[in-house]
C-alpha cells in the first residue's frame, strides 16, 4: 500500500513539473497547423516592395501629409474627403449592382444626387449627416470576390501597397470608372490628360493620408517584420469586405 | 484504498472548473471600464496612462505562454536557457509597446462586452467591439483556464488577426536567414 501511495506520489511530482511544458506543447498544435498554408510565389519581392514603399510613406508622403496636415483645418480635410469620395460614386453604384445589391445602388444614386447639389458638389456629406443615407463601398475585387473568385497570391504594389492578383484586376476596372483618373477621352472624365489625373490622384492620396498615417505608424511600431503583418491584415480586411 | 480513491477524485476535480463565464465577463467589464476611465483622462501622457493600464491588465494575460507560442515548440526548444530569458524580456517589451502604439489612436471610442464562449472545458473566448463612427473592429480575447491563476488570456485577436499567430511568422521569417542574437536585435529594433 505504502509503495502504491509513494509511486502516486512521485508521479504527481513529475506530473506538476511537466504541466507547464504540456500545456504550452498543447496550445502549440493550435497555431503550427494554421501556420503553413498561404502559397506566396511572388514572397522575395513582396517583401521587398514592402520595404521600397515604407520607405517612401515614412520619408516622402508622410512628412508631406504631416505638413498638409498642419496648414489645412481638419473640416477642409474632410470635405476634400467627401469631394472624392463623392467622385467615386461610379464604382460603388455599378458594383453595387453587380452584385445585385439593387437597393445599395439606389441608395448610393440618392446619395450622388443629394451630395452633388446640396452638398455643393459632394463637399458636404448631407445625405449621412441630415438623411441617414450611408455609403455601400463597393468595388470590382469585391464583385469577383462575390462571385467566387479567391484572391489569388498575393501582390505589392509600388505606392498603392498591399493587394493580391483578383484585387489588381479589380482595380484597373475601378480605375475605368473613376473620373477623375484619366484613361482615354471619355464623356465622363474630370481631367483632361495623364498629368492632371496624377495630380488630383496624389492630392486625393495625400488629403487620405493625413487622416491615415497614424494607424500605420501604430502598425509599425511593435512588429518586427511589415510584409506578414500587412498582408495579413490586408487579406483579412478584404476577406471581410467581401462577405458584407 | 479508499483513501487513494479519494485522493484521485481530489486531483481529477481541480479540473472541473467552478468559475462561471459571468464572473469573467464581468471583471473583464470592470476592468476595461476602469481602462476607458484613464485613456479619458487628459492630464497623463499616453506611457504614464499605458502603465497604468498594464497594472489593471497584467494579472489576466499568461506573458510567458505567449512568448513561448509566438517562438513556436521548436526553436524553444533550440535555445539556452540565457537565450529564453532574453527573449521573454524582449517579447513583453515588444507586446506592451505595440499596446501603447494601438492606444495613441484612442478617441473616445465605446466598447461593447459581447460574450464570453467556453469553446472546450478549459478554453473560452471573449468577445468585445470597438465601436467607431463608421464601423465596429472585433477584438477576441482567448482565455484558458489555469489551476493557479483561474481564467487567463493567452492570445487576442484583432480585426480576424492573432497576435500570436502574427508574431510566430515574423519570427519564422526572421530565424530563417538570421541567428538567435541577430533575431534578438531586431526585436530590439521595434520597440
Amino acid at each position: 500500500m505504502k509503495f502504491f501511495l509513494s509511486i502516486l506520489c512521485f508521479a504527481l511530482v513529475v506530473f506538476a513539473s511537466n504541466v507547464q511544458d504540456d500545456i504550452a506543447n498543447s496550445f502549440d498544435n493550435e497555431y503550427t497547423q494554421q501556420t503553413k498554408k498561404d502559397f506566396d510565389p511572388l514572397s522575395g519581392y513582396n517583401n521587398f516592395m514592402t520595404n521600397v514603399n515604407d520607405k517612401f510613406y515614412m520619408h516622402i508622403l508622410f512628412p508631406v501629409a504631416k505638413g498638409y496636415e498642419k496648414i489645412t483645418p481638419k473640416p477642409v480635410r474632410e470635405s476634400v474627403s467627401n469631394f472624392f469620395h463623392n467622385l467615386f460614386f461610379p464604382v460603388r453604384f455599378t458594383n453595387n449592382i453587380l452584385q445585385l445589391k439593387f437597393k445599395n445602388s439606389f441608395e448610393e444614386l440618392e446619395r450622388f444626387t443629394i451630395n452633388s447639389t446640396v452638398g455643393v458638389a459632394g463637399l458636404f456629406d448631407i445625405a449621412a449627416k441630415k438623411m441617414k443615407i450611408y455609403p455601400h463601398e463597393e468595388d470590382f475585387g469585391q464583385t469577383l470576390g462575390f462571385y467566387g473568385l479567391g484572391g489569388g497570391f498575393h501582390i505589392v504594389l509600388p505606392i498603392l501597397g498591399q493587394s493580391n492578383l483578383r484585387d489588381t484586376v479589380g482595380l484597373v476596372g475601378d480605375w475605368y470608372l473613376d473620373p477623375k483618373i484619366y484613361i482615354q477621352n471619355r464623356g465622363y472624365n474630370l481631367t483632361d490628360n495623364g498629368t492632371e489625373s496624377f495630380g488630383a490622384s496624389s492630392f486625393n492620396v495625400i488629403n487620405r493620408t493625413s487622416f491615415d498615417y497614424k494607424k500605420y505608424e501604430a502598425i509599425k511600431k511593435g512588429n518586427v517584420l511589415l510584409y506578414p503583418v500587412l498582408k495579413d491584415l490586408y487579406e483579412k480586411h478584404r476577406n471581410k469586405l467581401i462577405k458584407e | 484504498m479508499k483513501k487513494i480513491i479519494i485522493a484521485l477524485l481530489l486531483i481529477f476535480n481541480v479540473s472541473l472548473f467552478a468559475i462561471q463565464g459571468n464572473d469573467i465577463k464581468h471583471s473583464m467589464d470592470i476592468k476595461i471600464h476602469k481602462a476607458l476611465q484613464i485613456l479619458k483622462n487628459k492630464k497623463n501622457t499616453t506611457e504614464e496612462k499605458a502603465q497604468k493600464i498594464f497594472k489593471i491588465f497584467d494579472e489576466m494575460f499568461d506573458y510567458n505562454l505567449m512568448a513561448r507560442l509566438s517562438l513556436g515548440k521548436k526553436e524553444w526548444m533550440n535555445i539556452d536557457n540565457n537565450q529564453r530569458k532574453k527573449y521573454m524580456d524582449n517579447f513583453i517589451k515588444l507586446l506592451k509597446e505595440s499596446f501603447i502604439e494601438k492606444l495613441k489612436l484612442y478617441n473616445n471610442q465605446q466598447i461593447q462586452i459581447e460574450d464570453f464562449l467556453q469553446t472546450r472545458s478549459s478554453r473560452a473566448i471573449l468577445t468585445t467591439f470597438i465601436v467607431n463612427k463608421k464601423d465596429k473592429t472585433e477584438i477576441d480575447y482567448k482565455f484558458y483556464h489555469s489551476e493557479k491563476k483561474g481564467w487567463i488570456i493567452y492570445d487576442v485577436i484583432v480585426a480576424g488577426v492573432s497576435i500570436i499567430q502574427s508574431y510566430r511568422k515574423q519570427f519564422t521569417d526572421i530565424l530563417q536567414n538570421n541567428n538567435f542574437d541577430k533575431f534578438l536585435k531586431s526585436m530590439k529594433k521595434a520597440y
